[in-house]
């Protein structure tokens, strides 16, 4: 059996013992990369997949919204006054030319829930990556550096932890949503600024778990081995330890993102969000709500492309939670 | 001069002339049947909000009057379902001489102040209120715009009370003004609050605080008066911030001095229905018995409209006022008068009416004397009929307007410059209103800018500042102070009535052929020829398109079915709590 591949060779001996392992697992002991392993777990998870396939669909339908809104004709923020109630002023419900029906002022409701998931997505992926790497970076120095520098990221943490979160973003999104803005013109009113405010608010999680993981990861013998090989500390911190802390991150972005997700609906719902008349799913629900006895469509369908979205993002985070972390599980 | 805005400071929303005709109708035969109602019980109006001012010499928006008019007793006031002010506590009409620049009132024997005053009024009380109204303490936001030409009269607000020369009190039941130029709406001007009676020996300590707080322990000489302690407080009383004013009976009221039936012996103003579908709800459950300062929502008005029980609780009070978007002239590009003309053809008034809730909203304004003015300033600047900026349906016309944006010098009929700013409402209908006409501005090339803040903030920051105006106010209108055109037309429009803060000319239009036109009209006195010259001011101020006017606004209130209605036409459907009775009580 010389020369032949090490995966298809096996001895009688185990037979008995990788009986009740998948076929494609038997023998697979050596040459698998984490993320083999993972996929392997992963894929076995339907529901994880499902949540995958969803979110992909979804972004590649916000990605098309342009060319999906050309199609029907129906551009988000154009208004269609001859659809509403000529007496009351009503929006009508879903017909065959208004899929979701139109809002309050004549608007097409899917064009509006379809632009909205590109914000949506938008906040989802920009806000959650730059609140996970200042985590990442604050919670490395943190815990890497220990002594003064721990002292004053965690008080930072500590503090930002202590404020109520919504109000806390309401505050800045408010502050923030006048004029040209702030922070002298950098931060500007609209998606900028619900993402700064989520940023600040949401990098801190993160942030705590690193500092643990790394004041462990620290004391591990790899750590010394590059220090005796004479590295510095960016290099061990950024070569070392980043790659052992792949699983944590992971982890803790997909979690967060239906958050985020969250926030920023809950923030254009107050009315401190999105700027009209761009749309948002929480800023439709916030003109739906008091209409909502005669309008259901106009509450209906941006608040289901939320409900879906964030539980497919839950779900999807607990999947890969799941399949990077077999113990946890 | 000065006006606060008695504009639109609460959603109010409305009906198609159709409806209209009927629901007046119905509740002329309900108030006839008032009469026969037993006396007592207690009326429930509720409001989202509280009264601007507590004190009568300060207060002016519509719903502080539905208290105020119930517990104070100015020269004149109005009764349900009128526009035509009368005697109240006045004993009649002033009489006019020296050519319109003396004006004589006689007031009523007999009218007592609450407790803890307990005494008479005399005219002293009356000039006494009005004096005040000019100290810097009380800060009345409107004295100087109908008192202004009183002789002696401050050009402004004064440290302590002044004596004004031209108020003088002969007798104890006569006040004399000498007006520096005849008057012809003076009489309009005395039925504003700030006439009520104050009684100087009590009010003075309060008066002469930084801030008077005479509200606070203010006395009542109507029917009601609000709930006091022994030393006239009110405050935590009878009246609870944001949360309840109280009205009870005035024991020194007396039914033989006042036309006001009075029916009930208490009425309680429940503050903080922030909801308006939630206050409707309750009131037509029979909870609370009418809205105070929100109308009922579209939908709500829908469903109430197609419901044969609530129908009858729902009632219309047409048009008091219109809502218009002032464009600023002060400063590019709305100081050219071709841009601004461009924008009045562009805009889609329908699309914009539909956003307050269509047909049911009120009729499309084309100008700003509203129909019940009738022949008197309305027919006479051309009616229905007089539109300037035509388009089909009300639609707008893109081609028209950009035919105007070449004459500006745009060559292709689209503006160039740099993005326009707009200040509007963050919340619906108004935020609604203010994408109608961001859209429309974008069909002739505007970028429009919108900042979104609360109603009044719009008002109190932006809009009524010069200094922090914006290109654009979508959301400003404008209900009149009394039935005369000049009210309608006068501190809205003329140059001299724009101040730099509190200012209610929105376009900040100074136009020297309109301010000619309007100083002249103040004086004439003669009711037909002031009523033509105010319609051909209506004119000029409509072509000037500083300001695009698109609804002509009717009210609706909901009633509970133990109540009698009794809206105030004057005062935009107000209900008139001294006209209302409650049945089973």
């Amino acid at each position: 059996m010389y020369g032949a591949p090490l995966t298809t060779t096996a001895e009688p001996a185990f037979e008995a013992w990788s009986e009740s392992a998948p076929p494609h697992a038997r023998g697979s002991i050596a040459g698998k990369t984490p993320f083999q392993l993972f996929w392997e777990r992963f894929r076995e998870d339907r529901v994880a997949l499902a949540a995958l396939g969803f979110i992909v669909l979804e972004i590649a339908l916000a990605l098309l919204a342009p060319w999906i809104v050309t199609l029907l004709g129906h551009p988000p923020n154009a208004q269609y006054p001859e659809t509403l109630d000529p007496t009351y002023g009503t929006p009508t419900g879903p017909s065959r030319d208004f899929l979701f029906g139109v809002d309050t002022v004549g608007r097409d409701v899917f064009a509006r829930v379809l632009y909205g998931a590109r914000v949506s997505l938008q906040v989802a992926l920009v806000a959650t990556a730059l609140s996970v790497g200042l985590g990442v970076v604050a919670g490395m120095l943190a815990g890497f550096h220990r002594g003064a520098t721990d002292t004053v990221i965690s008080r930072v943490i500590d503090v930002t932890l202590a404020f109520p979160i919504l109000l806390l973003a309401l505050g800045i999104a408010s502050s923030c949503s006048l004029g040209n803005g702030c922070a002298g013109g950098l931060i500007k009113p609209g998606l900028s600024t619900v993402i700064v405010a989520i940023v600040v608010v949401n990098w801190t999680y993160i942030g705590r778990i690193i500092r643990g993981q790394v004041l462990s990861l620290r004391e591990k013998e790899f750590v010394e081995a590059a220090r005796a090989a004479g590295a510095g500390s960016t290099t061990i911190m950024f070569r070392e330890l980043l790659p052992n802390l792949v699983a944590p991150i992971v982890v803790y972005s997909t979690l967060v993102i239906p958050q985020n997700i969250l926030l920023e609906a809950a923030l254009s719902y107050l009315g401190v969000g999105i700027n009209p008349p761009q749309a948002s799913w929480g800023e439709m629900l916030a003109e739906a709500t008091p209409i909502f006895a005669t309008a259901w469509w106009f509450f209906l369908f941006p608040g289901l492309a939320l409900l879906l979205t964030v539980l497919a993002f839950n779900l999807l985070g607990d999947g890969i939670r799941d399949a990077l972390d077999p113990k946890a599980a | 001069m000065s006006a606060l805005t008695r504009a639109f400071g609460r959603r109010r929303v409305a009906v198609t002339a159709a409806l209209l005709t009927v629901v007046v109708a119905a509740v002329g035969a309900a108030a006839a049947t008032a009469g026969s109602r037993q006396a007592g019980g207690t009326i429930t109006v509720l409001s989202a909000g509280d009264v601007d001012h507590i004190d009568p010499g300060q207060a002016y928006y519509s719903f502080t009057y539905e208290i105020s008019y119930a517990t104070q007793r100015p020269l004149l006031s109005y009764r349900p379902n009128s526009i035509n002010a009368i005697p109240d506590l006045a004993s009649a009409m002033p009489k006019y001489s020296n050519g319109g620049k003396t004006v004589t009132v006689h007031i009523r024997p007999g009218v007592r102040f609450s407790p803890p005053v307990n005494r008479e009024v005399t005219s002293a009380d009356v000039k006494y209120a009005i004096d005040r109204a000019f100290s810097s303490s009380v800060a009345n936001g409107y004295a100087g715009a109908y008192f202004g030409d009183v002789v002696g009269a401050p050009m402004k607000a004064t440290k302590g009370v002044p004596d004004i020369k031209g108020i003088q009190t002969p007798n104890k039941d006569t006040i004399v003004f000498r007006l520096k130029r005849p008057d012809g709406v003076f009489t309009g001007s005395l039925g504003l609050l700030m006439t009520a009676p104050v009684p100087q020996e009590y009010a003075k300590r309060f008066d002469s605080q930084t801030t008077s707080t005479y509200g606070m322990h203010q006395v009542a000489t109507g029917p009601y008066m609000i709930k006091n302690d022994s030393s006239g407080n009110i405050n935590g009383v009878g009246y609870k911030p944001g949360q309840l004013i109280d009205l009870v009976r005035n024991p020194n009221w007396s039914a033989k001095t006042s036309w006001r039936p009075a029916h009930a012996s208490e009425v309680l103003f429940k503050e903080g229905y922030q909801d308006p579908t939630v206050m409707t709800r309750t009131i037509l459950s029979g909870s609370a018995d009418v809205n105070g300062d929100s109308p009922p929502p579209p939908a709500e008005l829908r469903s109430i409209m197609t419901s044969s029980s609530e129908r009858k609780q729902l009632h219309f009070t047409p048009a008091g006022g219109s809502r218009y978007v002032a464009l600023n002239t002060s400063k590019a590009p709305f100081d050219k008068l071709a841009v601004r003309q461009a924008v009045a053809t562009v805009l889609d008034r329908n699309a914009m009416r539909l956003t307050r809730g269509g047909a049911i909203d009120g009729r499309i304004a084309t100008h700003f004397l509203d129909p019940s003015f009738k022949t008197q300033g309305f027919a006479q600047s051309g009616g229905l009929a007089f539109n300037p900026f035509p388009s089909a349906g009300f639609r707008g016309s893109v081609p028209k307007a950009k035919a105007l944006m070449r004459k500006a010098g745009y060559t292709n009929g689209m503006y160039s410059g740099p993005q326009v700013t707009m200040v509007a409402d963050n919340s619906p209908p108004g935020s609604n209103t203010a994408q109608v006409v961001a859209a429309g501005l974008a069909k002739i090339g505007f970028h429009v800018k919108t900042i979104s803040v609360t109603h009044s903030t719009m008002y109190t920051k932006y809009c009524n500042v010069p200094k922090n105006e914006p290109n654009i106010c979508p959301n400003v209108g404008w209900l009149p102070d009394f039935h005369e055109p000049q009210a309608v037309l006068n501190v809205t429009f003329a140059g001299d009535a724009i101040t730099p803060v509190n200012n209610s000319n929105w376009p900040l239009l100074n136009d020297p052929k309109i301010n000619a036109a309007i100083a002249h009209a103040r004086t004439i006195v003669s009711p037909q020829a002031r009523w033509a010259a105010w319609g051909k001011i209506d004119k000029m101020v409509t072509r000037s398109a500083a300001a695009v006017p698109w609804v002509w606004e009717n009210f609706p209130s909901v009633y509970s079915k133990r109540v009698t209605p009794a809206p105030e036409l004057w005062n935009g459907g107000s209900p008139d709590v001294t006209f209302m009775s409650v049945s089973g009580s």
